[in-house]
């Protein structure tokens, strides 16, 4: 027996060996499969776009269907951690593709890399919400949402403006996001103080925080939380209402209208730079644009499409376009500001 | 001829002293890998507003201090409630008594708003949601104190009729203080750390550590900054851990439950804790039952997320059993566990982020992303909460056979391992669920395949609430069939190997 | 261990023209090595297409045909590269005569596996190439102009 298991230590030392020799061979081999890569686009998206639900798979699908590149999509989970990590890649980066930059990362993290000025057709017929930003170079709108507050038809609200949202009765009983965590949550810190003076804004959020069931940090707690019937309002797309109407045939949602013009993301798409394919990247981007994509977007993403005319004739014909505030991007130092002064007015609260 | 072999006794002695110096600092190594990945990117940045980091650090403190405090009072009297009970319903309990530790904390904190209406905002909110998280592991730590402790003592004291009173003055509290001291400061690490609570029921007093360097991150961009105060934290923690947190020595003596240490509140407690927890759990499943049909929506992505699950969770197993293997040798060589078992309560950003920047965005890393980060978070906490107290009580035997020139392995399988089966139970499903349930980390890392976790927050995030409540479900029942697979394979290793032996 | 090599042409001479095949095997799998690595390093539409072929063949056991579609074709890579590896050790084994009787296992298992995915004209010779590993296996075809006599002769035992 103990000749045996000498033997097959011997046997196992050498099968292994083998293997070990043949792994090292396969990392050092001329880089042969280079062609395959070259006709692939790596797309980083956030899970919600490539999920199953989401419009990726189906994207990617007609996108390989029409063109001979193959479309890989990459996970992110924060735009923050992945521009830092293209940052410190630099040339050895993969990505070609970035999806579901908003206004604000644009401001806050585009400039940490190099962007590619993407070319695109001039025929487009971009909504109007949209246009103002569509002839950014690096950057492609590719769609928009308004945002608002979203209740229970149910609830009596006579919300017509901000201010209505301090009634007492509502008392606790609305799901913000936090600022500093989630983007939702910033876009209803901008929205305040640009719809108020910086004295009134302040009084406003003062007020707002005791009116407030909580502040989530991110889209989804606050509203898992309104789902909950936790709260009576949340802050999010005006687009929410449709899913629940077309998912689950549930009608009892609706978004709010309010005298302030409304705040909206818009999600960009961005060619890094360092892209490896960069052509098929800027095919890809303006395939995002074709009506086709939209409704895709529109429909699996549950925003709106940022081309005229596709929505017709869909559900989201009836979502009203309520009046919109124009998009703009603002200083970091300025958000940074602003986001200082919540921050001050919630270490003061609480028990 | 003497001063040959004194040379070559020397030459032997350097060999086994730089060979036991390799191990303790490669297992020391092992545990500081993300932070020698940040070093390498990052270097440190002490421009640190002082005033707002003692702000943070009051929070930390306050709020951790007040949920230990509580929850290790609450733990008392439950865990006493847990040994009135037969044998088979105490096993079953503890394995309730995990889940709220477990589960997103989405859904304890829905579970806490149905409770209380309107909901206490700010410390008082985050102080209960804690104890509500945390409240079952530390009855389960007390409970496994007592079992340590106590041998059988309350029946002797029973049999003197000592009186209750004066059994609790005179033999349970002097016996158990340093465990409950421990108790203490493990609730308190656990909490010190946590982000998501203080963050979403905080209002402004839930700013803690965490969140600051999380706030450091995402708002400003400072990674040097916040490296800086997640090492702030590791070293904080790790000196709490090193002075605190050590135990004095016992021996293991048989467990004879007794009178005195039976409760019927105790059980009352523990049942109205339960009834709390899991039926507003039960509550949200059984309102998501009727989205059951996702099962065959998404039964191609449920049968690739629980084969990939199992992939790794197998790897990750042979690794920690592997580790433990090597931990166990450097403590028989050393005398004592790696200074890395104090490196508990990392912060999951820095992990997560460390190896997301040194390691490719690629499926075929996934696996080995995921079990290097998880491992470096998890064992040096989960060997401290259930190994560390039950192994250095043997230390008497492990001398004794160190004596009689008895090979390590067997000592670590014949005499560390048989004695403690129980406990390595324990950690061995504790590990499984950690494990399978965990999604922060994996999000963090950048995993591009979808384990049962991030599937579980995936749902989460998009507007599917009920069908993460469902998929929580199906994680527990996977957690069960894991659990009872590795037993069987161990139980049939063991046989093989017995005959081996023989 | 040079000189045992040669040693054992006067002690097991008998083996000889064994050792002729076994070399000849070994020679046979290296370049079986060589050609499938080139297919394996294209990716797609290289060594992925034996397996995708051998779904289409009739004969092919329901339960291999379920581990092909399941397991193999989308983790190919894992198993095109465990085989070439497999073949790599069988045809230096069989070369330098080294472990020769557990790797002639191997080989058996390897040329089943041929079987199973391989077109079915090729089938017979695949039948004879187990006979032959069988044999190697048996007559311990390492110990004459092999590795295997040095360690054989110092060691013993049944795996030499």
């Amino acid at each position: 027996m103990a000749c045996g298991g000498n033997s097959l230590k011997h046997f196992i030392i050498f099968v292994g060996l083998i293997f070990s020799l043949l792994l090292s061979l396969y990392y050092y081999r001329d880089d042969q499969t280079k062609n395959i890569e070259d006709k692939k686009v790596h797309v980083y998206a956030s899970s919600s776009f490539v999920a199953k639900w989401g419009p990726g798979p189906i994207l990617k699908e007609i996108f390989e269907k029409q063109n001979i590149f193959k479309v890989e999509f990459i996970e992110i989970s924060d735009m923050a951690m992945t521009i830092q990590k293209i940052n410190f890649e630099n040339e050895s980066s993969l990505a070609d593709v970035i999806l579901g930059i908003d206004q604000f990362d644009m401001v806050r993290v585009a400039n940490k890399i190099k962007w590619r000025d993407i070319e695109r057709s001039t025929t487009i017929n971009f909504v109007n919400n949209v246009k103002p930003v569509a002839s950014e170079k690096a950057f492609v709108p590719y769609d928009w949402a308004p945002m608002s507050f979203i209740a229970r038809r149910d609830e009596k609200n006579n919300i017509n403006s901000l201010k209505d949202l301090l009634n007492p009765e509502l008392q606790g009983k609305i799901a913000l996001q936090d600022p500093r965590t989630s983007s939702p949550g910033l876009q209803f810190l901008v929205w305040v103080f640009e719809s108020y003076s910086p004295e009134e804004a302040l009084r406003y959020l003062k007020q707002m925080a005791r009116q407030a069931h909580s502040f989530s940090p991110s889209w989804s707690a606050s509203y898992g939380l309104f789902k909950n019937n936790q709260a009576d309002f949340v802050f999010s797309y005006v687009t929410s209402p449709i899913y629940h109407l077309l998912e689950e045939k549930d009608d009892q949602y609706l978004s709010i209208e309010t005298q302030e013009a409304l705040p909206m993301q818009v999600e960009f798409a961005g060619i890094p730079s360092t892209c490896k394919n960069c052509e098929a990247a800027e095919m890809f981007v303006n395939f995002l644009l074709s009506a086709e994509a939209q409704k895709i977007i529109m429909s699996k993403n549950y925003m709106l499409p940022v081309i005229e005319h596709v929505k017709e004739a869909t559900p989201f014909d009836a979502i009203k376009i309520y009046k919109t505030r124009p998009i703009k991007f603002y200083e970091q130092n300025k958000i940074e500001k602003w986001i200082n002064v919540w921050t001050e007015i919630r270490k003061n609260e609480g028990t | 001829m003497f001063g040959q072999k004194s040379a070559r006794m020397k030459e032997l002695n350097f060999k086994s002293v730089l060979g036991s110096g390799a191990l303790k600092l490669s297992l020391l190594f092992y545990f500081l890998i993300p932070y020698i990945i940040f070093l390498n990117y990052y270097d440190f940045s002490f421009v640190v507003d002082f005033s707002q980091l003692f702000w943070v650090l009051k929070n930390s403190i306050v709020q951790s201090a007040a949920t230990a405090a509580i929850t290790v009072s609450l733990s008392i009297p439950m865990s006493q409630g847990l040994l009135l009970l037969p044998d088979k319903i105490q096993a079953l309990l503890i394995r309730l008594l995990i889940i709220p530790v477990i589960f997103p904390a989405l859904f304890s904190v829905l579970i806490a708003f149905s409770l209380l209406n309107p909901f206490p905002m700010g410390t008082g909110g985050i102080v209960f949601l804690l104890v509500l998280v945390n409240l079952g592991f530390a009855a389960i730590l007390t409970y496994s104190a007592i079992r340590e402790k106590l041998g059988n003592l309350a029946v002797i004291s029973e049999v003197y009729s000592l009186g209750r009173v004066n059994f609790y003055r005179k033999v349970f509290f002097p016996l158990l203080r340093s465990d409950i001291i421990t108790n203490f400061f493990i609730v308190f690490i656990l909490c010190f750390s946590s982000f998501s609570i203080p963050l979403l029921v905080g209002g402004g007093k839930g700013a803690n550590l965490e969140v600051l360097i999380y706030e450091k991150i995402f708002v400003e961009q400072n990674w040097s900054s916040a490296f800086t105060l997640c090492v702030f934290q590791t070293l904080l923690i790790f000196f709490l851990s090193f002075y605190v947190l050590r135990n004095k020595k016992n021996k293991v003596e048989t467990f004879s439950s007794g009178k005195y240490l039976k409760s019927y509140t105790g059980s009352a407690l523990i049942i109205v804790y339960l009834f709390i927890y899991l039926g507003g759990y039960v509550v949200g499943v059984v309102k998501s039952l009727s989205h059951v049909d996702f099962i065959f929506q998404y039964a191609q992505e449920l049968l690739a997320a629980t084969l990939f699950t199992t992939r790794a969770l197998l790897i990750y197993l042979i690794l920690n059993f592997l580790m433990l293997f090597l931990w166990l040798i450097d403590f028989l060589k050393n005398g004592r566990f790696s200074l890395a078992i104090n490196l508990i309560s990392v912060s999951t950003v820095l992990v997560g982020f460390s190896f997301y920047l040194a390691l490719p965005v690629d499926k075929n890393y996934d696996i080995i992303k995921i079990i290097l980060a998880v491992s470096i978070l998890f064992f040096p906490a989960l060997f401290k909460l259930f190994l560390q107290k039950a192994i250095e009580g043997l230390q008497s035997q492990i001398s004794i056979a160190q004596i009689y020139g008895l090979s390590k392995v067997t000592i670590i399988f014949e005499i560390i391992f048989k004695q403690i089966s129980r406990q390595l139970w324990l950690w061995l499903s504790f590990m499984i669920v950690w494990f399978i349930s965990e999604y922060a980390i994996l999000r963090s890392l950048g995993v591009q395949t979808k384990t049962l976790g991030l599937l579980t927050e995936s749902f989460l995030s998009s507007y599917r609430l009920p069908l993460s409540y469902l998929m929580s479900l199906y994680i527990l029942v996977y957690w069960l069939v894991a659990v009872v697979m590795v037993y069987l394979i161990l139980k049939v290793v063991y046989v093989v190997y017995k005959k081996f032996i023989y | 261990m040079l000189q045992a090599y040669f040693e054992s042409i006067k002690y097991v001479g008998h083996l000889l023209p064994m050792s002729f095949l076994r070399i000849f095997l070994g020679y046979f799998y290296l370049d079986l090595v060589f050609k499938d690595w080139k297919r394996f390093i294209i990716g797609v539409g290289g060594y992925s297409d034996i397996f995708v072929e051998a779904l289409n063949k009739p004969q092919i056991p329901a339960w291999y045909s379920l581990l092909l579609s399941e397991q193999i074709i989308p983790h190919w890579q894992v198993f095109a590269f465990t085989i070439i590896g497999l073949q790599l050790a069988v045809g230096v084994s069989y070369i330098i005569g080294y472990v020769v009787r557990p790797v002639s296992i191997l080989a058996v298992l390897l040329c089943l596996n041929y079987l199973a995915i391989y077109p079915i004209d090729s089938e017979i010779f695949f039948k004879l190439l187990i006979s032959c590993h069988i044999m190697l296996a048996w007559v311990g075809a390492g110990r004459c102009l092999g590795l295997d006599y040095y360690f054989y002769k110092r060691r013993r035992g049944l795996w030499w």
